[in-house]
């Protein structure tokens, strides 16, 4: 039976067990045969079990009588049941008589007196009373139950003619007026409580005033001798069960206070009424049951200091009652220095917090629990605590009033805990991002801003900064990149290279000694100088500095500040170091692919310009084979037309004398003319030859075109005039100089004059223009072009493509060799230039000349 | 008018004969030389109206001869005979002073042409001059 599980129901409740229980007894007594009512031995033995009951009832309600925990209402009743049970002890074990009746009313009058006793209010109850009443009624029960056997003779005739006398109806009647009254106190804080202790207390208090009421006519009938036995009887084991099961005494556990716990007070001590205060929680009950009172203070210490969480103990004044051993521990004070001494003047006065005096008076004045009260304080002695707080109001505990008990709860390591696990998952999923971030890695600059980025973003530090260290300058670092959660962000734009203050900072010490740096104090005060300092200059109250390297070669540092104190443990600081060597590897690969590409790039590069000058060489060498045979060729070719023309500049001047004499006869004359014909055609073909193997590689020089122009034209002026050929001139002022062999292109220039002028054998206009290219037209270098127009018959367009080819004339036989416009050709060509022609039938033929201008570079 | 003195200057006595001759059919009167030497001589004898100079010879070549030409008389009057490859040697005669030059092989024609045209102008300062 589980008392404490019982609830309050309705006064009802009690009526109906009552109820059920006279019913039964009432039905025994009345429907048992009287031969078995009037056995003797029957009589005896519930007699003498209800007596065994009630002195074991007494007897355990006097061992485990605990000062400390009892309320008035259980000391009261206590008391009854101890006075009651012990002289019904007695009164069993009298036979019938004079002095078994005697003890058996004054049991009933002192137990009904002293539970009426329960009315009284709370503050009457005195400590010493508290203390002692139980002891003292035990033993005045004692002593009369003695004296009563000892002596009969004084006591009153109990019993006369078969009746009980106006004594003994008189104090039976009185006990049981005490046992209702009592049950109505009960039943009224049974309703206020809801507890089903009260439910108990109320019933047995009915039982044993019935049995009081039956017990005066016991005398005259069998019947209501047994149904007061029987009902005394299971009064007291119900009281045995009870006190039993609520582990001892008659302590009961409220669910939570009565709002209307006062009402009652100050009402007429004859009409015994008081509030009946909520209890402390039930923590010594099983104590009382198995050790003396005064040996539970002792254990109950113990068990406060056994407590691994401080407890503090306050009195109304929230001073220190008294306090376990794990807050002396915790917090590094003595007991003396604490009990006595106000809460609030506790541990330099950290405990001095307006919030918790406020919730404190609270509890007090209204029994408000104070839970999870979080408390955060840096104490002198052991540092920043964090704390919980619970605190229960102990009411009306003996003659020391209310008390408070506030348990604390120092959460600060599990907050700490709760902190770094925190910190490690935001590091970890950093990490994660930057990973990502690493594996994405396209640019370097760009990494390295996301992860950055991602410290500060998913990390949760305030700033993360990634400097380089120059070459050749290893107190240097240049700022690579920079990410901060303040509103405070420094404008990159001027920071672009950080001088690291001294040797002894932190991120100079990590380029320094290619090894982790933790700083937890700002090594440098935020001196603010201007602009770059201040990156570097760390404010913040922990720093990081994370060397990153490729092997021994130091690359610069990863940075990361925080603003809370000794903001990097051991796990966050190897992530960090995780995560730095990740971002060097990623740095080095990137670095190692762009070095790939542009080694790749340069190897192509170089391909292309090994093809070009292989290219170029195979030219070269092309040329360079052509003309050693042309030079060879020509030397020859030049020797014989030399040798030729000699002789024949002879042959022709002679012919030319002897078809201008006179006395030349006239056949003669004619054969002489086929002869000048034949040898000017000798002449011509070795002119052509000595031209054509005169070809060489340019001797390049500065040339004005213009001029060249003007003194080529001027050696055939003459010739010009005479053949009737007038020339226009239309050359550019500014034309830029060009690099060429001066005697090539002069050449160039009177071969095509002499053409043009041959083609105008009777007479025209020959047109001479230059001008420099429009950069539009000419692709790469600049040009200047040199355009030739004359009024000739033109070029038939089916020969427009074979007139540069060796050997390819139109002129009559005998006229040109058609080397001319080859030679010119080769010559322009071997310049890097262009010629071609533009002819219209009719129209005459344009030729046109296009050469690289002289850039300065090349001068 | 008096008859026009040409000095012919040419090593190949061959092509100087032949250039004596035809221009002596023209009615000119003709001086050679086969040397450059041997015409700067020639011309402070004889004095001619035109020298015709060949460029390649043996010895002092001709615009060697041209030079000192026209350092005894800076108004000599010098066609340049030359071979068609040596045209650029003829224009710097020509910048010389020489007054007109001719490829060889030489047009007779031409040349006389040439030496007609000179001999006219020369005809026409001495006639305004004097």
């Amino acid at each position: 039976m589980n008392v404490t599980a019982v609830k309050f129901r309705a006064p009802g409740t009690i009526i109906l067990r009552v109820g059920a229980a006279s019913l039964g007894l009432v039905a025994f007594a009345l429907l048992t045969p009287r031969w078995l009512l009037v056995r003797e031995p029957l009589r005896v033995s519930v007699d003498s079990l209800g007596g065994f009951v009630a002195l074991m009832l007494a007897c355990l309600l006097i061992l485990t009588w605990n000062t400390e925990a009892r309320s008035h209402l259980t000391l009261w009743t206590t008391c009854g049941l101890i006075g009651m049970g012990l002289l019904d002890g007695f009164h069993a074990a009298l036979s019938p008589g004079n002095t078994s009746i005697w003890l058996h009313a004054t049991g009933v009058a002192v137990g009904g007196a002293f539970f009426a006793l329960t009315w009284l209010p709370e503050r009457a109850l005195s400590a010493w009373a508290a203390d002692h009443a139980p002891k003292l009624v035990g033993a005045s029960a004692l002593a009369l139950g003695l004296v009563s056997i000892v002596s009969p003779g004084w006591l009153p005739l109990m019993s006369e003619g078969g009746l009980a006398t106006t004594t003994a109806q008189t104090l039976t009647a009185v006990g049981s007026l005490g046992f209702f009254v009592a049950a109505a106190r009960l039943i009224s804080r049974g309703r206020t409580t809801a507890c089903g202790h009260d439910v108990w207390l109320a019933t047995i208090c009915m039982l044993f005033g019935a049995a009081g009421l039956v017990a005066g006519l016991s005398v005259a009938s069998e019947r209501a001798w047994w149904l007061w036995h029987l009902a005394s009887l299971s009064a007291y084991v119900s009281a045995l069960a009870v006190t039993v099961s609520s582990g001892g005494g008659f302590e009961e556990t409220a669910s939570r206070p009565g709002p209307g716990a006062d009402e009652q007070s100050g009402r007429p001590a004859a009409s015994p009424s008081g509030p009946d205060e909520r209890e402390m929680p039930k923590k010594t009950g099983g104590l009382q049951k198995n050790m003396s009172p005064a040996t539970v203070p002792i254990l109950l210490e113990a068990v406060m200091d056994a407590l691994r969480e401080p407890l503090l103990v306050l009195d109304e004044e929230l001073k220190v009652i008294t306090a376990s051993k794990a807050l002396y521990q915790t917090f590094e004070v003595l007991p003396e220095e604490t009990q006595g001494r106000p809460l609030y003047e506790l541990g330099d006065r950290q405990w001095d917090i307006p919030e918790l005096r406020e919730l404190l008076e609270e509890l007090l004045h209204r029994g408000t629990n104070i839970e999870n009260f979080e408390v955060s304080r840096l104490f002198p002695a052991i540092g920043f605590k964090t704390m919980k707080l619970d605190a229960y109001k102990m009411a009306n505990y003996g003659a020391r009033g209310d008390m408070i008990l506030l348990a604390i709860e120092n959460i600060t390591k599990r907050n700490a805990a709760e902190e770094a696990l925190r910190k490690a998952r935001r590091a970890l999923e950093a990490l994660s991002r930057c990973n990502k971030a690493l594996v994405d890695a396209e640019e370097e600059a760009n990494l390295i801003h996301q992860v950055c980025q991602a410290i500060v973003d998913k990390g949760g530090y305030n700033k993360a900064w990634v400097g380089y260290t120059e070459e050749g300058c290893r107190k240097s670092l240049r700022l690579m990149s920079f990410a901060e959660s303040d509103d405070t962000k420094l404008e990159r734009t001027c920071l672009p290279c950080i001088e690291a203050q001294g040797d002894k900072h932190p991120t100079n010490q990590a380029v320094k000694t290619l090894r982790t740096l933790v700083s937890h104090r700002p090594p440098i005060k935020a001196a603010p100088k201007p602009d770059s300092s201040r990156a570097a200059s760390c404010a913040y109250p922990s720093c990081i500095a994370l060397p990153l390297q490729n092997g021994r070669q130091v690359l610069g540092t990863l940075n990361v500040c925080s603003g809370e104190p000794n903001a990097f443990d051991a796990e966050e600081v190897a992530l960090l170091e995780e995560l730095s060597a990740d971002l060097s590897y990623g740095i080095t690969s990137l670095r190692t692919r762009e070095e790939h590409l542009r080694a790749e790039e340069d190897l192509h590069q170089a391909h292309e310009t090994l093809q070009n000058a292989y290219e170029k060489l195979e030219k070269a060498k092309a040329i360079a084979t052509a003309s050693e045979k042309l030079a060879s060729v020509g030397r020859l070719t030049a020797g014989v037309s030399h040798e030729i023309l000699n002789p024949l500049n002879g042959i022709i001047i002679t012919l030319h004398y002897l078809l201008s004499d006179e006395e030349t006869p006239v056949k003669v004359a004619q054969e002489l003319t086929e002869m000048l014909t034949q040898a000017g055609r000798i002449s011509k073909i070795s002119q052509d030859l000595l031209s054509f193997a005169r070809q060489r590689l340019p001797e390049r020089q500065l040339l004005d075109l213009n001029e060249t122009l003007i003194r080529t034209l001027g050696l055939l002026e003459h010739e010009m005039r005479l053949t009737n050929i007038a020339v226009e001139l239309r050359l550019s002022d500014d034309l830029p100089l060009i690099s060429a062999d001066k005697d090539q292109i002069q050449q160039v220039v009177l071969n095509l004059l002499s053409n043009a002028r041959d083609a105008m054998s009777s007479g025209g206009r020959m047109t001479l223009e230059t001008a420099e290219v429009p950069a539009l037209f000419s692709r790469g270098g600049r040009l200047v072009e040199f355009r030739l127009s004359d009024t000739g018959p033109g070029i038939l367009p089916e020969n427009m493509d074979k007139i540069f080819d060796p050997f390819f004339t139109t002129k009559e036989e005998g006229q040109g060799t058609g080397l001319g416009l080859s030679v010119c050709q080769g010559i322009i060509e071997n310049h890097g230039g262009t010629i071609w022609t533009e002819s219209a039938p009719g129209g005459g033929s344009v030729f046109v000349v296009h050469l690289e201008v002289e850039e300065e570079d090349h001068a | 008018m008096r008859e026009s003195k040409v000095l012919i200057v040419d090593d190949e006595v061959y092509v100087c004969k032949a250039l004596s001759k035809f221009f002596a059919g023209k009615g000119f009167s003709v001086v050679e030389a086969y040397n450059g030497e041997e015409a700067l001589m020639a011309y402070e004898r004889e004095k001619p109206d035109v020298v015709m100079l060949d460029i390649r010879m043996a010895g002092m070549d001709g615009i060697e001869t041209l030079h000192r030409l026209m350092e005894i008389d800076p108004h000599a009057s010098v066609i340049m005979i030359t071979a068609v490859h040596e045209e650029d040697i003829a224009l710097k005669a020509m910048e010389e002073g020489a007054f007109d030059y001719i490829t060889k092989p030489v047009d007779p024609n031409y040349l006389e042409l040439s030496l007609v045209t000179k001999l006219a102008l020369l005809e026409g300062e001495r006639h305004f001059t004097g």
